[in-house]
């Protein structure tokens, strides 16, 4: 993990120097992962634009830090140079009411729907007594700020389980093509970085695991590797193999979910049905060594607590050996399918060039054939120690990204095998956590590659038990924009497919899905029924 | 009551309205609609909207955005109807309860009347089944 830390550099920038740094930054190629404010007090607020080199073969970090006044918060906006800053900015503005100046969109993305009617109530504030906040039905009927223009416009929502982050999608249609779409998150939203920086580094493993469900071991890992950089301690090396196996095996059934829901959004429910059935198996797997079979708790600080024995080593050995033969049955009936290839193929639709300049990260820039993985180019637990491959594929649409979940799949499972037999071979005596230090002053950046992109802790330490501030940046906050850019100018039947193939994660980034859209018609509807109800009565009268 | 004439009185309709969760739960709800457990085996179907719903299986802490919606989810599904507050945060606010914890309103029993609990982060899918059929006996 220290080959990590290695890489970290912090550059100060004064406000007006921000825009040619940047401007330079991104001329040589850098992409912005995240930008990040955070309260300083006295200070003021401190905005952290985080950097990284894709081209450079171990890609360098750079994170550069602007002070802007707390009487005077205004910073220029960088959306103008690079669409990667949207999203980020708009979260600044949102939750540190720093004024973005120049922003060309500068709406609320995350807080609910009415926070103005409701809760931005100056007396509330005032009375001490009301130490949660007002949480009673708002006054006005819920309404939100997504543009309404003279087209159809189709809230959008097929009901799936899986899908079924609340997130709200709403296209303006004009006969079947797409003019227009926006996405309102926030109905996960769970304030879990604000509780991290309230709890001791312990619990705070704990929340970081209730981020998401699907890949909950590389947020506890991510976590942990950010702390474990502020200390600079080895990891042992069991521990890193350890921690391979868990991230390759949540890989693994995520891709597969991932696969399998494609085949359902295309109208093909029983890929759906072969996908989960053969997640069982790595649950399973995953079960017999953590004893849980979503959650496992198995990250600490300096290294595993879940020890896996020669035992659960061979018994995820003759799992996947079973895995291997069946999957790649399925994958082959997936890809025999000449209907479910036709829906997939040519849709949604991102060059390469633009998969740069929107900053795509995950399985969606691996389709369009750029090799970027943070597992070889920022290497973290054992990656360099086993022998593995970047997958990419050059179709740059749905199907490319169907390819690479596929054919990482099969890289995963060969990486898990490669980590059963090394832990086999481990003395059992040796040892999984590394002894802890006090932790001192400083700050850590981690970077992992879950299963669906780059994500990124930022952790700073106070000397204290509880953090000073965590930022995190997960893999569907870049996506989700671009998920957007592909809907844009397509056919409405191919939203699902293009959603599908994406496989955006809401919880993380508390995600734009898609039920909720289901609600929003019938909420309408309702509303309108009521109205009308209303008025009969009145008549009566 | 035995299953047969707990099934004898009606199929129950679920309607999953999530509420904030990390997704763990509707993992695992998915998961009961796999092969392995396979959840219509006992006539228990997973619909797309509460108008047709018999029970109501929430997951997560309900933050304030999905307040309202769960309210109207809860105002449109048919009497008689159950509710099921599935997964820590569902039965207790789990891990994010917090006196500062500004964005969540829940959890569930704090919003609409909760009749059957599933504790566990994430449950186990047999244990979704024993909340349901909890759910049916108390019809």
């Amino acid at each position: 993990m220290s080959k990590q830390s290695d890489l970290f550099k912090v550059q100060d920038v004064s406000r007006e120097n921000l825009i040619p740094e940047v401007t330079d930054l991104m001329n040589s190629g850098a992409r912005l992962m995240y930008a990040s404010g955070v309260d300083r007090g006295v200070f003021g607020f401190q905005l952290d634009y985080h950097f990284c080199f894709d081209d450079e073969a171990k890609s360098r970090y750079l994170l550069l830090r602007a002070l802007v006044k707390r009487n005077e918060p205004t910073i220029p906006s960088l959306t103008p140079i690079t669409t990667q800053a949207d999203w980020a900015e708009r979260e600044i503005i949102e939750f540190l009411g720093v004024k973005v100046e120049d922003h060309p969109d500068p709406r609320h993305l995350w807080l609910p729907l009415n926070w103005d009617d409701t809760h931005a109530k100056p007396d509330l504030e005032q009375n001490p007594e009301s130490k949660r906040i007002n949480t009673d039905s708002p006054k006005k009927p819920p309404s939100d700020h997504i543009f309404i223009q003279p087209l159809s416009v189709v809230p959008y929502g097929p009901y799936h389980p899986a899908l079924i982050e609340s997130n709200f999608l709403k296209m303006s249609v004009e006969d079947e093509t797409v003019i227009d779409a926006d996405l309102k998150l926030g109905f996960n939203h769970r304030s879990i970085i604000k509780l991290m920086e309230r709890r001791d580094y312990y619990k705070d493993i704990y929340l970081s695991e209730r981020i998401c469900g699907f890949c909950n071991v590389h947020h506890t890992l991510t976590f942990v590797m950010a702390v474990e950089n502020i200390l600079g301690i080895e990891i042992p090396q069991k521990a890193n193999y350890i921690r391979t196996l868990l991230g390759e095996l949540e890989r693994m059934k995520s891709h597969l979910l991932a696969i399998g829901l494609l085949g359902e959004l295309t109208g093909f429910k029983t890929m759906l049905m072969h996908s989960l059935r053969l997640r069982e198996e790595i649950l399973d797997s995953l079960e017999v060594i953590s004893g849980q079979r979503i959650s496992h708790g198995a990250m600490t600080l300096g290294g595993v607590k879940i020890d896996i024995t020669p035992v659960h080593a061979d018994f995820i050995r003759s799992r996947l050996k079973s895995l291997k033969a069946s999957v790649s049955e399925f994958f082959e009936q997936y890809l025999a399918n000449d209907i479910l290839i036709d829906r997939l193929k040519n849709v949604g639709h991102l060059s390469p060039a633009d998969a740069r300049t929107y900053g795509a990260v995950g399985p969606l820039v691996r389709g369009s054939g750029h090799p970027f993985d943070v597992r070889k180019q920022f290497p973290y637990a054992a990656y360099e120690d086993v022998s593995w491959e970047v997958i990419t594929e050059n179709g740059a649409d749905s199907l490319a990204r169907l390819k690479v979940r596929m054919r990482e799949f099969m890289v995963s499972l060969d990486i898990c095998e490669q980590c059963c037999d090394i832990l086999r071979s481990v003395p059992s005596s040796s040892p999984i956590v590394s002894t802890m230090s006090e932790l001192p002053c400083g700050e850590g950046v981690a970077k992992t590659e879950p299963p669906r992109g780059e994500l990124l802790y930022h952790v700073a330490s106070n000397g204290t038990n509880t953090p000073e501030f965590v930022r995190l940046r997960v893999p569907t906050f870049p996506n989700a924009p671009i998920l957007l850019r592909l809907i844009k100018g397509g056919n409405i039947a191919d939203v699902p497919v293009v959603i599908g193939s994406i496989d955006p994660c809401f919880s993380c980034t508390d995600r734009a899905t898609v039920v909720q859209a289901n609600k929003e018609i019938i909420i309408q509807k309702s509303s309108k029924t009521n109205e009308s109800g209303e008025r009969i009565k009145r008549g009566g009268k | 009551m035995s299953l047969s004439k707990i099934f004898m009185k009606k199929s129950p309709w679920v309607y999953h309205a999530h509420a904030g969760g990390c997704n763990g739960c509707d993992l695992e709800i998915l998961a009961c609609s796999g092969p392995r457990y396979d959840i219509e085996r006992l006539g228990i179907k997973l619909v797309a909207s509460p108008r047709f719903a018999d029970i109501l299986l929430v997951t997560g802490p309900v933050p304030l955005h999905t307040k309202p919606f769960l309210e109207r989810v809860y105002a449109q599904t048919p009497d008689p109807k159950r509710v099921v507050a599935m997964g820590a945060c569902g039965c207790s606010g789990g891990v994010l309860v917090d006196d500062e914890n500004y964005s969540i309103a829940g959890p569930v029993e704090r919003i609409i009347p909760v009749t059957v609990r599933i504790p566990g982060c994430p449950p186990k899918p047999e244990a979704i089944f024993e909340g349901i059929l909890k759910a049916m006996r108390s019809f």
